[in-house]
């Protein structure tokens, strides 16, 4: 009987725990030596391995899917629980994030019409420090609506908004964009505590440039935080309703019935 | 057919559960197992056979004239 190669053997020996436990604690020696046998028996050793560790693989996902099926066979409650948790989770998860999507969509919204109305008059010949209103919009701490004008070089012209008394400038790479854009949305984050929702106009005609208009995403933010919170407060709830429902009907079925004395 | 070990002991698993087969007991080496088959197991097999019978014949019987075309 010719030995099978010693490192490609042990390999195969250690390659047996993907099979579950159960299965491995039972068959091992016996999966082993017919493995050897197999071997004795192949004509080829270049087709035989590949085709011993295909079979290994394949078997070992076919066991564990099997044991799965067991399992909910076996606890159909807590298979219906784990379902519809899953269910749930991914139901919540989506739930979550289109109302995030539509909160932060929500806070482009006077911002976009401003935009627009300000672009339009520049365009249209109105001087900037005259259109844009004169007011004075701390960004670090106002939740008000503010607007800066930009030169088309991006050097900022007139303002509503400032940060630390100085108007503040987006990146390079915004101006940039704008080049072969006429507009653009972004959440810009001039300094770490300050984070804005921006509508950003390309400005042609006599006064060429970049308005921009924007508002703090404090409430944004806090309001998304309260989000975050309640949709994971749900959904610990709701889950652990549905586990606490699946253990108790599962104590219920199992436990005996009683004994009723006759009259 | 061909059976890997792996595919070879979950299925005897199985048909052990199912009470197809039963180990003999006897044994040559502690490595090797022998089964047997059991009377209900006996019974499935000729099920099995007969079921796979009529399936042929059934086939056999609408098979195309030589030549033919689907």
């Amino acid at each position: 009987m010719k030995p099978p190669n010693p490192f490609l053997f042990a390999l195969y020996r250690n390659s047996l725990r993907l099979y579950p436990h159960r299965l491995r604690l039972l068959y091992q020696d016996q999966l082993l030596q017919t493995a050897r046998d197999a071997y004795a028996d192949s004509n080829s050793s270049l087709y035989f391995w590949p085709s011993l560790f295909a079979d290994l693989l394949k078997s070992a996902v076919k066991e564990h899917l099997l044991m799965i099926r067991d399992q909910a066979i076996a606890r159909p409650i807590f298979f219906h629980a784990l379902t519809l948790g899953i269910i749930l989770t991914l139901f919540g998860a989506f739930a979550a994030f289109v109302f995030q999507a539509l909160l932060r969509r929500g806070a482009n919204e006077p911002q976009a019409q401003m935009a627009a109305l300000y672009a339009s008059k520049i365009a249209s010949g109105a001087n900037p420090g005259e259109a844009i209103p004169s007011n004075y919009v701390d960004l670090e701490r106002s939740l008000e609506p503010f607007v800066i004008f930009y030169s088309d070089q991006g050097a900022p012209l007139t303002a509503t908004g400032y940060l630390n008394q100085v108007i503040p400038t987006p990146p390079s790479g915004v101006f940039g964009y704008l080049r072969s854009h006429p507009t653009d949305t972004i959440t810009w984050q001039p300094q770490p505590n300050v984070r804005i929702a921006a509508v950003i106009h390309r400005v042609s005609g006599p006064h060429p440039g970049f308005l921009l208009t924007g508002r703090s995403l404090r409430l944004v933010e806090e309001q998304e935080e309260v989000l975050r919170k309640m949709v994971f407060g749900g959904w610990f709830l709701i889950v652990f309703l549905l586990f606490a429902g699946a253990i108790l009907l599962s104590r219920l079925q199992q436990s005996p019935p009683r004994l009723v004395r006759g009259g | 057919m061909k059976l890997g070990p792996g595919t070879l002991y979950g299925t005897i698993d199985r048909m052990i559960r199912d009470q197809l087969v039963e180990e003999t007991g006897f044994t040559d080496d502690a490595r090797r197992r022998y089964y047997r088959i059991t009377n209900l197991g006996h019974r499935v097999f000729t099920a099995e056979l007969s079921r796979i019978g009529n399936i042929v014949r059934a086939t056999r019987s609408k098979a195309l004239p030589k030549g033919a075309r689907a």
